[in-house]
Formats: structure tokens, C-alpha cells, sequence
């Protein structure tokens, strides 16, 4: 095992390559916490720009409303002036919809008249202003209700034309607080909650971890990387004629295409393990599954080492082995839920992803770490992979000579 | 009269073009990836309606039948295999009491926007029962059911009106500005380097050729490539995968090849910095693809918080996103995309000048 010791040495001599390829899942995984988020808090907060022509204590109020309670973790608003303003914030992307509050809008709405507000939607989003309608509706649903039981109140105040007098202004009072009294709904605006689910018996899930779900995918993908890495530096000892060298020395070319395979196999191994462990301490993945979660890297370890021998065994082209090796690496990937999760994929998506051994790798990963059945059969996950190791020392042992 | 320039860019693309893998691969990956990508996260046309079934639970029927008919009015379809929506039991007794309210909106195997919009919706429909309806012996009322809201909302478009714009519509263009990218931050970047390593720029400089010839020549053998990735990729595209842009083509137009120049040039920079190609290779791809997750063309900009926004639109697969998203959402009627456009040559010209002079330096060592 003389060559398997020295590929070591040379790895760990200059691992700044193998660090590189190696920072791919970490850097992958920051972006996509920066994005999504790595808990239940659910997606960034939609902006809404407010246009208010009214300036009045009602409009203020409404603004208000925005910022409040549930509403206010879901949007975020910001004033324009006008709606040139609005198309520029539209068009630089920091607003999804604006709401225009007209001129004369408070005056109206303490006078009980019907009137609408406009909603601009910007036709550059999708998702925003989906949601920023569905808010404005629910808070004109909210107010279109108080409006219809305080209505009478309101218009008797609305219908006085003269400084009210002091018993006026406390009948007024009592009749505010009667209506209140008997109003239908008010008590229950903040107990009313809709949650979405993605199953029939799921709860909402209080321990989401993104990374469970996101950073096996992403470490097969660093394995991947790596693994071409060190398929490079065969493919560079084979150009030069090392490995030929080898075979004078005398080393027969299978113990030398075993030993390659070996090392590949076994260093793709341990820095999958170091990765795994690296991430879970940052992003504090519960710690389920674990044996199942070791055997799958194994069995992911024998299939990367032995698929990359096999593709760098098809040329001796440097440009053309680099080529085909990252596209193939990249499909994998894709194939295997590197950047998306398999079970964020279509159904059909997914059963073609199971003949996948990256698939079944991540399927079993991320249901291994998440506490669900693991949904693979590990012994033909290792059967496929061990056929993959040994294609792979058969393609090598090809190319030695 | 064509100077040593375009000697220099035609031996690197027949260089280029001689690798047949590396070729098929670069071109096939991005309409693969596209089709894959597009088929994988959504439908070829228009989105159908949300379809939805309301599940009443212990509540009287006329309950469900006020839910649906304000879900219909949202523009949902009501069906049997729809997005469920579970209203809690006795619900208006809760309403009444003061209790909590809870309802529930099962996804299924819907698209998760989706279910939020129900969800949206099925919030205003609980608010709109907590306000008007009450019961009467076995007869739900609606109070508001014939009366003008006091408060209602229109919703419209400012600008342009809005187009559907499929999921393919959207990767292909997403792919081809990611795989230019990647193309000269991988192929082309290690191509320079082993060039360097193995004297073969020495031996072009020590000819007539002058560092500007080179430097030319790089440069327009990645325009010419990343040319041929946008008509390959556009073409079969429109012709196979049926893909057809509604967009202003001139601006559409300029917008890539200002974000190819810059893509050349902060590729040209790139590989200045390094001596071996195992290195290029490993940062190529990385910056690549982190240029590509960083600048939307792997989800819309809209759904990232303010602050990665403005670091996409400091890059250059952000800028070229933005205006191609801009473009796909309003059709020819778009405005001319004079920032993306002047913010790319900037960034073109700085990375210009910076592999200039990296490039003279390494020549003299």
C-alpha cells in the first residue's frame, strides 16, 4: 500500500485545491441561509410602497395597520411620494406593490362612503404582490366590517356641523362603546390564524432545519468536486508518465489501480465525514440517523471514487477529461438534489432521481437526518455503488499502461 | 485590414472548437439544464387556476357554501382534488366566543405559492364570516351579501401589463447567462493558464504580436464562443424546446453582448491571478456558480432579502437577470435597459484594465 500512503502525503502536502472544492457547500449553504433562512421564520418580508395623498389621521392609521401584529412579519413598507416614485421602485426591484391612499380618503371613510384604494402591483414580481393583495383585501375586509358596525356613530359625528357640546360628545361616547359592546368580530381579529401545511397529518414543523435538507446535497456535490480533483492529478501522473514509472518500479498495474481507487474511495470519505460534522456544528443540524447517515457515505464515497475513475479512463485529453468530468459532476448533482432537495421535486422527478445512487445517497441523507424512514434500500444502494468502485478499477486499471 | 488580434482569437477558438466534448458539452448542458430545471419546478404554459377543496368539518353546509362562493371570487376553482382547506370545527361558535380560529391549507403536491395565495385568501374569507355572517336557526346570514363595500381594493398593473411567464421561459435565458459565465471562468481560464505555464503566450508576445494583440485576441475569441452559446442555446431552444421570448430583441440583444464583454473581461482577470490550472479550475467553477446563485439565475430576485438584492445588481449576472427579468415580464414595451447596460461596460472596462496590466506583468516574468 506504498502508493496509497504517498497519495495521501501529497494531498495533505498541498491541500489548497482540496480546500477550495471542499469550501463549495459551506459557501453554497451560507447563500442559500442568507436567502431562505435556516428556520420555520418562512421567506423575506414583501415591500409595499404606500403613496399617501390624504395625510390624515385615518390614512396614518391605515399605514399603521401594515406594520402591526402578523402583517408586519410578513411586509414591509415604505413611502412614496408619487407614482413616478413608485415606477422607479418598481422598476429597481425594492417594491412589489404600492398602495395608493387617494386624496380625501379619511374624510370619506369617517362619512361611511363607499370608496376603493388602488393597488399597483409590479408585473416584475410574482410572489409579492400575491401577497401584498391578499393583505391589503383582509385589512379592507377588516375595516369594511368595523365601518359597517360603527357606521351609525360615525355618521352622527360626521353629520354635526358645529363644535359639539359637552353631553353631546358623551353620548357619542356611550353610543361608540354600546356599538362596541355588541360588535361582531372585533374580539376575534388576532385569534383567527391559517397555516399551511405541506401534508394532511403534518403539524407545523416548530424544528425546520434548512440545512438538514439543503447540506448533504451540497457536501455530494463538495465530494464530487473533490473527488475530480484527485482524479486530475491521476490523469496529470498519467500524462506525464508516472504512473508508467510506477509499473517499472515494478508496481503491477492492478495494485496500482486498486490503490488509486482506495485512496480516492477513502479520502473522499473523510473529508465527507469532516465536512458533515464542520456543517452540523455551524448550522446546527439535529443530530438523527447518524449510522445511517455514515453507511451512506460510504456507499457514496465507493461510487463517486469509482464513477470518476471510469469517466477519467475515457480520454487522455486534459481539456476533453475536464469537460465531460464537470458536466457529468454537475448532472449528478442536479440528478442527486445537490442544489435542490429531492423531495422538493416533482413526484415524477423524484422516482427517476431513486435510480440515481447520488439520489438514493441524498434521499437517504436528508430523510436519515430529518428522523423519517430512510426510503432507500441501503443494500442496493451498496450494490450499486460497489459495481461503480469496481467499473472504476477495471476503467483505471485500462489507462495505467 | 484584421491585425495579429485575429490570429490570436482564431487559434484559440479552433483550439476550442477542436475539443468535440468540451464543445457538445458546453452547449448541450444549458438547454439540458434548462429543460430539466423548467420541467422540474413548473408547466410549459400559463399557470391553470389554483384549484381548492374546502373541507367544512362539524360546521352547517351553508358555512362551506359562503367559503366556496368566496373562493370562487378570488378567481379559485373549486374541485375535489384541490389545495384542501380545513375550517376548524364549530367555527362560528369560536368567532362568536372569542376563541382562536384556526384553519388549515393542506399543499399536497401543489406548488407552494399556491397554497400561500389560498391561504391569503382563506384569512379574508375568515374575516369576512367573522364580520357578516351569523347564524340563524339553520340559516347562515352574510349581512354584506347585496350592500357596496365601505372599503374595497383594485388591484391593477403600473406600467406595461404583466405577461405569464412560463418557468422554461424564464431557465433559458438564466442558463445561457450562467453557462457563459461558467465557460470562461473554467474552459477559457485554464486555457490561459496552461498557455502561461507552458510558454506558449511568451512565444506569441516574442512574436510581431503586441500585449494589446493578445489581450484583444482573448477577448474576442470569448465573445465569439459565448456568440455561439447564445445562438445555439436561443435557437434549439425556440426550435425544441419550443421556447419563444416576447422580448424587445435589440435590447435583449445588447444586454448580452454587454454582458458577454464584461463576462470576457472578468474572466481575462481572473485567470491572471493564477499559475496552475487545478487552482483556475476549482475557483472557476466556484465563482461561477456562486456569480450565477448570487445574480438570480437560480431563483428570482424578488424572493431574496433587500440587502443580497443590491449585492446581485453589483454584479454582472445580477445586472444581466435583472434586465432579461424585466424584459420577460413586460414584453417589447420595455423601457431601454440604459443601467444594466452602462453598469456591464463599466464593470467590462475595469476588469479591462486590471487584466491589462496583470497581464503585461505576467508576460515579463
Amino acid at each position: 500500500m506504498h502508493l496509497f500512503r504517498m497519495y495521501w502525503q501529497r494531498t495533505l502536502r498541498r491541500p489548497g485545491s482540496v480546500l477550495i472544492w471542499l469550501s463549495l457547500p459551506f459557501v453554497f449553504m451560507t447563500i442559500y441561509t442568507m436567502v431562505f433562512g435556516n428556520d420555520s421564520s418562512g421567506p423575506p418580508k414583501t415591500t409595499l410602497a404606500i403613496v399617501d395623498r390624504d395625510s390624515s389621521m385615518v390614512s396614518r392609521l391605515l399605514k399603521g395597520a401594515f406594520v402591526q401584529g402578523p402583517v408586519g412579519e410578513m411586509i414591509t413598507t415604505v413611502d412614496a411620494a408619487d407614482t413616478m416614485e413608485v415606477l422607479e421602485l418598481f422598476r429597481t426591484e425594492k417594491a412589489s406593490a404600492a398602495l395608493i391612499i387617494p386624496d380625501g380618503f379619511g374624510e370619506r371613510l369617517l362619512r361611511t362612503k363607499p370608496q376603493a384604494l388602488t393597488l399597483y402591483k409590479n408585473p416584475r414580481h410574482s410572489i409579492g404582490p400575491q401577497i401584498a393583495e391578499g393583505i391589503t383585501r383582509s385589512l379592507a375586509v377588516i375595516a369594511d366590517g368595523l365601518l359597517a358596525q360603527f357606521q351609525q356613530p360615525l355618521q352622527q359625528i360626521a353629520s354635526m356641523d358645529r363644535t359639539p357640546t359637552v353631553d353631546e360628545v358623551g353620548e357619542m361616547s356611550r353610543m361608540v362603546f354600546a356599538t362596541g359592546q355588541n360588535a361582531r368580530g372585533l374580539s376575534v381579529i388576532q385569534k383567527i390564524n391559517v397555516t399551511v401545511v405541506e401534508e394532511e397529518d403534518e403539524t407545523e414543523a416548530a424544528d425546520f432545519n434548512l440545512a438538514s435538507m439543503f447540506f448533504p446535497g451540497l457536501i455530494m456535490f463538495g465530494l464530487l468536486s473533490v473527488s475530480l480533483h484527485l482524479e486530475h492529478r491521476f490523469l496529470r501522473d498519467r500524462v506525464e508518465h508516472v504512473t508508467r514509472r510506477f509499473v517499472t518500479a515494478p508496481v503491477s498495474p492492478w495494485s496500482i489501480a486498486i490503490q488509486q481507487r482506495l485512496y480516492s474511495a477513502s479520502f473522499v470519505y473523510v473529508v465527507g465525514v469532516l465536512a458533515a460534522v464542520l456543517g452540523g456544528l455551524i448550522w446546527r443540524i439535529p443530530a438523527h440517523g447518524l449510522g445511517a447517515a455514515n453507511l451512506i457515505t460510504i456507499a457514496l464515497a465507493l461510487f463517486v471514487s469509482g464513477f470518476n475513475g471510469v469517466v477519467f479512463s475515457l480520454s487522455n485529453s486534459v481539456r476533453a477529461v475536464s469537460a465531460i468530468s464537470s458536466i457529468t459532476m454537475i448532472f449528478l448533482a442536479i440528478l442527486g438534489g445537490g442544489f435542490f432537495p429531492v423531495e422538493f421535486t416533482p413526484p415524477a422527478f423524484q422516482s427517476v432521481m431513486k435510480f440515481v445512487p447520488t439520489g438514493m445517497a441524498n434521499l437517504g441523507l436528508t430523510h436519515s437526518l430529518t428522523g423519517k424512514p430512510l426510503g432507500i434500500s441501503m443494500p442496493v444502494l451498496f450494490l450499486y455503488c460497489g459495481a461503480f468502485f469496481v467499473a472504476g478499477m477495471f476503467a483505471s486499471r485500462r489507462r495505467v499502461l | 485590414m484584421r491585425g495579429n488580434w485575429w490570429k490570436i482569437a482564431r487559434l484559440e477558438l479552433t483550439l476550442a472548437m477542436r475539443d468535440r466534448e468540451s464543445l457538445l458539452w458546453s452547449l448541450v448542458a444549458p438547454i439540458a439544464m434548462a429543460w430539466m430545471f423548467g420541467g422540474m419546478f413548473g408547466d410549459d404554459g400559463p399557470p391553470a387556476p389554483t384549484r381548492v377543496t374546502v373541507v367544512a368539518g362539524a360546521n352547517p353546509p351553508a358555512l362551506r357554501a359562503v367559503a366556496e362562493d368566496y373562493l370562487r371570487g378570488r378567481g379559485f376553482v373549486i374541485a375535489e382534488d384541490g389545495i384542501r382547506v380545513e375550517l376548524p370545527d364549530s367555527m362560528l361558535d369560536r368567532i362568536g366566543d372569542g376563541r382562536d380560529v384556526d384553519a388549515r391549507v393542506i399543499q399536497g403536491d401543489a406548488a407552494s405559492l399556491r397554497a400561500q395565495s389560498v391561504s391569503a385568501s382563506v384569512r379574508e374569507m375568515m374575516y369576512h364570516v367573522a364580520f357578516h355572517a351569523r347564524m340563524e336557526g339553520d340559516t347562515l346570514i352574510a349581512s354584506a351579501a347585496d350592500r357596496v363595500p365601505f372599503l374595497a381594493v383594485e388591484s391593477r398593473t403600473l406600467g406595461a401589463a404583466p405577461r405569464e411567464v412560463t418557468n422554461k421561459e424564464r431557465m433559458l435565458p438564466a442558463m445561457l447567462i450562467m453557462y457563459i459565465m461558467f465557460q470562461v471562468m473554467t474552459f477559457f481560464l485554464s486555457l490561459w493558464v496552461d498557455d502561461l505555464r507552458t510558454g506558449k503566450i511568451k512565444r506569441i508576445v516574442m512574436s510581431p504580436s503586441t500585449p494589446s494583440d493578445l489581450l484583444l485576441g482573448e477577448i474576442a475569441a470569448r465573445l465569439a464562443w459565448a456568440s455561439l452559446q447564445v445562438v445555439v442555446i436561443l435557437g434549439v431552444g425556440s426550435l425544441v424546446m419550443g421556447v419563444r421570448l416576447d422580448v424587445n430583441w435589440f435590447y435583449f440583444s445588447l444586454v448580452l453582448l454587454a454582458f458577454m464583454l464584461a463576462a470576457a473581461s472578468i474572466g481575462m482577470m481572473a485567470a491572471s491571478f493564477f499559475r496552475t490550472s487545478e487552482k483556475a479550475g476549482a475557483i472557476g467553477v466556484l465563482i461561477s456558480l456562486v456569480l450565477a446563485a448570487l445574480g438570480g439565475c437560480w431563483w428570482p430576485l424578488e424572493i431574496v432579502p433587500a440587502a443580497l438584492r443590491a449585492v446581485a445588481l453589483a454584479l454582472p449576472t445580477g445586472q444581466a437577470m435583472s434586465a432579461i427579468g424585466e424584459m420577460l415580464a413586460l414584453g417589447p414595451a420595455t423601457p431601454f435597459p440604459l443601467t444594466a447596460v452602462a453598469v456591464l461596460l463599466l464593470m467590462s472596462g475595469i476588469a479591462l484594465i486590471v487584466a491589462a496590466r496583470r497581464m503585461r506583468a505576467q508576460l515579463v516574468q
